[in-house]
């Protein structure tokens, strides 16, 4: 049904053949599409970071315009892939939980002293109960009052003591 | 610039090495995290040569030879990992790339080229945007704007930052100490209650531990052993144990209805108080906050509070009491037999502890699946229309199902466990009472035989019932700590929004206006709702008094945000707004509220009658002035068709009016008002053309000769404004009559102004 809606709904999609994903000299991630005579820096959105993030990348322009979308990544090359994943993981930067060392309830806000992949980290969740983002039945991201994220990959996989002290939360 | 943090000393020893000196520097700061994105320090400083960032850390290790108690016992190693300059000359700008938790900052050369100066963590936002800027100033005119001295960030006492400087709250200081004195002058209202609580709790105490001694040793022992001086003297007994019961019923029942009245006024104080401190804080307190959770925060806490308060506090005075004394009692009697029955003691507590912890956890899980369930069952039935529509009844019915099994296999888990630990704690405990009867039974043998080397039999008893009244309290315990931990979070919650400072606060001597002509001026407002990302970008414009002046702008540009600033709903971060050439800031409050009015498209009836909902501007207005303020606003008709009339009571459950009805309602309440100046917010935004055009003109007459600010999307209400400003991106791009703008064929609001023109002949309507 949805193909008869008309050309509105075409996705502009980036293959091999129609763009070049790089790095700058520095750097910075940078695509050419010749069909849309643009070449410059490529800013990368996922449509459904929860679900994958190897489909459905936007590839935007520095002004955060869709330039076109890689539906799949597996039709790039490694290399190219490799580019993605890196700056995709840059972006999406979020420090996993490994392990809750400290968690104090105090004035409606939790206090938090985590061990992470990035080492010790503590940070404060305003808001608790609605500061914890499902993506997934067993996966969830912590949001602090910044707006910085923290994935708990699995909670189930947590160790005891870390999962009591955030299960009142969960 | 507002002082970051000092630098350390193996930093600024490192950039003088390197030629670069720190004092020398008008900016600087200190982010967290390196060119890629780990966690280090990095501190990046804007000297007249270049901009210099360092990347190093400071690792905690323990200090050789230092005692273990010693304050100094640990030192920062710093370690040096990455050394960047930029000359001056070559940087073009700075640009900040928010990721989705960081923030990218990326150098600009002038050679077009790009680089990664630094990543930042999103804590550092504020003072990452803040170094951007600073640095395109100095790059535009040789220096960094002055700002004032702010120490907001850090705890007045221990000079610490708070977690959240938004959130004054120091994690530090906090702690329940200062919550209980925090307290405390909620109670000392009620001094003499809360003295005639503790006497009656003593009182209870001693009768409790009394009563076992009347009705088992001295009815044992004296009444029915012959020879004894009280032999025979059933009566007495009976009468004497009557009477302790009397007491302590009327003891428990003073001490209850004392308590009971303390605790109702103290909950309804504290509510009272947290009350007021909403009224106090600043709207951004609101938007930042669920409305629903806020109401469910205050009440739930203030219910917790009370139980606790009210059956808490003095049941654990009254079982401590009531253990000291049973103890007291029972080494008196027999010291031995006394270490016997307090020997499971320690873990039968123990027992009770880690089983209510364990309930705790089972409870928390049921919480969370009752929670799960009604969602789906609140989603699903507000959503019936849609269920129907799309034919998902059974896709729903399984989303219940599976949510409904979860809800009753974790009631079922609760149930399982309640019938196997609490029976087999009772059995502990009915043990320990075996122990009792067997030792002491021993004892009262060893008494018969030789008279004075145990106990008698009475003694006994009385034991047994001390036994009971040990572990009764035990089992409360065990509980109170988990009340006491709800009971004090519940405290923290409901003391956070007391403690909460209002971000937009009336100065000290603040300026009171008569009255007001209506002259409003912005000049050079900025103004951004998050750090960064600025709303109003150096918007100045001046409206004489009885002008009205029209603002139009895409969604999202930023007009709203105009109206929040003239309202002081939030305070402009640069520039000013006056009012008959007073800053704002300056007036108080009540003669801005007085003087200023606003109608916005999102209209609020309070539940009442039509007649308090249009009074509540002016309550003193007469009967008629609301009818011609409801004849000028054109709702005065339709309130007329309803049989209640003025008197018709509007909210849930009642009567239901139309967005347009409503809207026109808190138009009659604004002129009621008859404030000076008046703010149309997308006043129309809701109504059909037909409602528009009807409101229009009744909006026309009440705007002649009062100040005007006309917020409108649609450009043919606008078109009789004095004057017009269009703002895009949070800036002023054109300004001028609706003539002179629609002249300029290549103008944002000729070209807003045409599209619309179409849609409307698309429609049928013709302007």
């Amino acid at each position: 049904m949805i193909d008869n809606v008309g050309s509105a709904t075409e996705l502009f999609r980036l293959m091999p053949e129609n763009c070049r994903l790089y790095l700058s000299e520095k750097g910075l991630l940078r695509v050419s599409i010749p069909q849309k005579e643009y070449e410059g820096r490529a800013f990368l959105a996922l449509a459904f970071p929860f679900e994958t993030k190897v489909e459905y990348i936007a590839v935007q322009n520095e002004a955060k315009e869709e330039l076109g979308m890689i539906v799949s990544l597996s039709d790039f090359d490694s290399e190219t892939g490799t580019l993605v994943e890196a700056e995709l993981k840059k972006k999406y930067f979020a420090p996993k939980i490994l392990r809750i060392t400290k968690l104090q309830e105090k004035y409606g806000s939790t206090f938090w002293d985590c061990e992470t992949d990035h080492g010790p980290l503590s940070f404060t969740v305003k808001d608790t109960h609605r500061s914890f983002l499902r993506a997934g039945e067993d996966r969830i991201f912590v949001v602090d009052h910044n707006g910085c994220r923290y994935e708990i990959e699995s909670i189930s996989g947590l160790d005891k003591k870390s999962h009591s002290k955030i299960e009142l939360y969960l | 610039m507002k002082p970051m943090r000092k630098i350390p000393a193996e930093v600024t020893e490192v950039f003088r090495k390197k030629g670069v000196f720190t004092e020398d520097a008008p900016i600087f700061i200190r982010t967290d995290m390196g060119r890629e994105e780990f966690y280090c320090d990095a501190y990046t400083v804007l000297v007249p040569e270049g901009i210099a960032t360092l990347f190093c850390s400071f690792d905690l290790r323990g200090k050789r030879g230092a005692s273990l108690f010693s304050r100094e016992r640990t030192e920062k190693v710093f370690r040096e990992i990455e050394y960047v300059f930029v000359p001056l000359e070559e940087v073009e700008e700075i640009k900040v790339e928010e990721q989705v938790s960081v923030l990218r900052t990326v150098l600009k050369r002038k050679s077009g080229e790009e680089e990664i100066l630094f990543w930042a963590g999103a804590a550092c936002r504020s003072d990452v945007y803040r170094f951007s800027e600073g640095l395109a100033s100095y790059l535009k005119e040789g220096k960094v704007p002055e700002e004032p001295v702010e120490q907001k960030d850090l705890c007045p006492r221990c000079h610490m930052p708070y977690a959240d400087p938004r959130h004054r709250i120091c994690k530090k200081c906090m702690g329940k100490k200062s919550l209980v004195k925090k307290l405390l002058p909620f109670f000392f209202r009620y001094k003499l209650q809360i003295a005639l609580v503790f006497l009656s709790v003593l009182l209870s105490g001693a009768v409790s531990v009394i009563t076992p001694y009347l009705n088992s040793k001295v009815l044992y022992d004296e009444v029915l052993t012959p020879g004894s001086s009280l032999y025979g003297q059933i009566l007495v007994l009976v009468l004497s144990v009557a009477s302790a019961a009397l007491l302590s019923a009327f003891i428990k029942m003073v001490n209850t209805m004392v308590g009971a009245k303390v605790s109702s006024f103290v909950v309804y104080d504290l509510k009272k108080t947290i009350f007021s401190s909403f009224e106090r804080l600043s709207y951004s307190f609101f938007t930042s906050r669920h409305t629903g959770r806020l109401i469910t925060q205050i009440n739930s806490d203030a219910e917790t509070l009370y139980w606790f308060f009210c059956d808490g506090v003095p049941y654990f005075l009254t079982n401590i009491l009531q253990i000291v004394g049973v103890i007291a009692v029972m080494l008196w009697t027999a010291p031995l037999l006394t270490l016997f029955v307090l020997l499971p003691v320690p873990f039968v507590f123990g027992g009770y502890w880690v089983t209510l912890r364990l309930f705790r956890r089972l409870h928390a899980e049921n919480h969370t699946h009752r929670s799960r369930f009604n969602s789906v069952l609140s989603d699903v039935l507000g959503g019936m229309r849609i269920v129907k529509a799309f034919s998902r009844e059974e896709a729903e019915v399984a989303r219940f199902d599976a949510k409904s099994r979860e809800l009753a296999g974790s009631t079922l888990h609760i149930n399982l466990r309640n019938h196997t630990v609490f029976p087999l704690l009772n059995l502990a405990v009915r043990l320990s009472t075996y122990m009792v009867w067997g030792f002491g039974g021993y004892f009262v043998l060893k008494e018969s035989l030789t008279p004075g080397s145990g106990i008698s039999y009475g003694e006994l008893n009385l034991f047994v019932s001390y036994l009971t009244m040990l572990y009764t309290p035990l089992n409360f315990f065990a509980g109170f700590f988990n009340h006491m931990a709800s009971g004090l979070n519940a405290l923290q919650r409901l003391f956070e929004i007391m403690d909460t400072e209002p971000e937009v606060k009336e100065k000290d001597d603040p300026v009171e206006l008569e009255c007001v002509r209506g002259d409003v001026e912005f000049s050079h407002v900025n103004f951004s709702y998050a750090p960064g990302k600025r709303t109003i970008h150096d918007v100045s414009f001046f409206v004489p008094a009885g002008q009205t002046l029209g603002i139009v702008g895409h969604t999202g540009a930023g007009k709203s945000t105009l109206a929040n600033l003239l309202t002081r709903l939030y305070d402009v971060e640069s520039g000013r707004i006056t009012i008959d050439g007073v800053d704002i800031r300056d007036l108080s409050f009540q003669t801005l509220r007085r003087h200023v009015a606003i109608v916005s498209q999102e209209t609020y009836l309070f539940r009442g009658t039509i007649l308090e909902n249009i009074r509540y501007a002016n309550p003193e207005a007469t009967r008629e002035e609301v009818i011609r303020a409801s004849r000028a606003a054109g709702c005065h008709d339709f309130i007329m068709s309803f049989p209640e009339g003025y008197e018709t009571v509007v909210g849930f459950d009642k009567k239901s009016l139309s967005g347009g009805e409503k809207q026109r309602i808190s138009i009659a309440r604004a002129i009621l008002k008859d404030p000076a100046i008046l703010i149309l917010d997308e006043a129309t935004a809701a109504m059909d053309t037909k409602t528009e055009r009807h409101i229009q003109s009744a909006l026309e007459k009440i705007t002649q000769n009062r100040t005007t600010l006309t917020i409108a999307h649609r450009l043919s209400t606008l078109r009789d404004a004095d004057f017009l400003i269009v703002i895009q991106g949070g800036e002023v791009v054109e300004n001028g009559t609706h003539q002179a703008l629609l002249e300029k064929e290549d103008g944002v609001y000729h070209k807003l102004y045409r599209l619309q023109m179409e849609a409307m002949r698309t429609i049928g309507i013709e302007e």
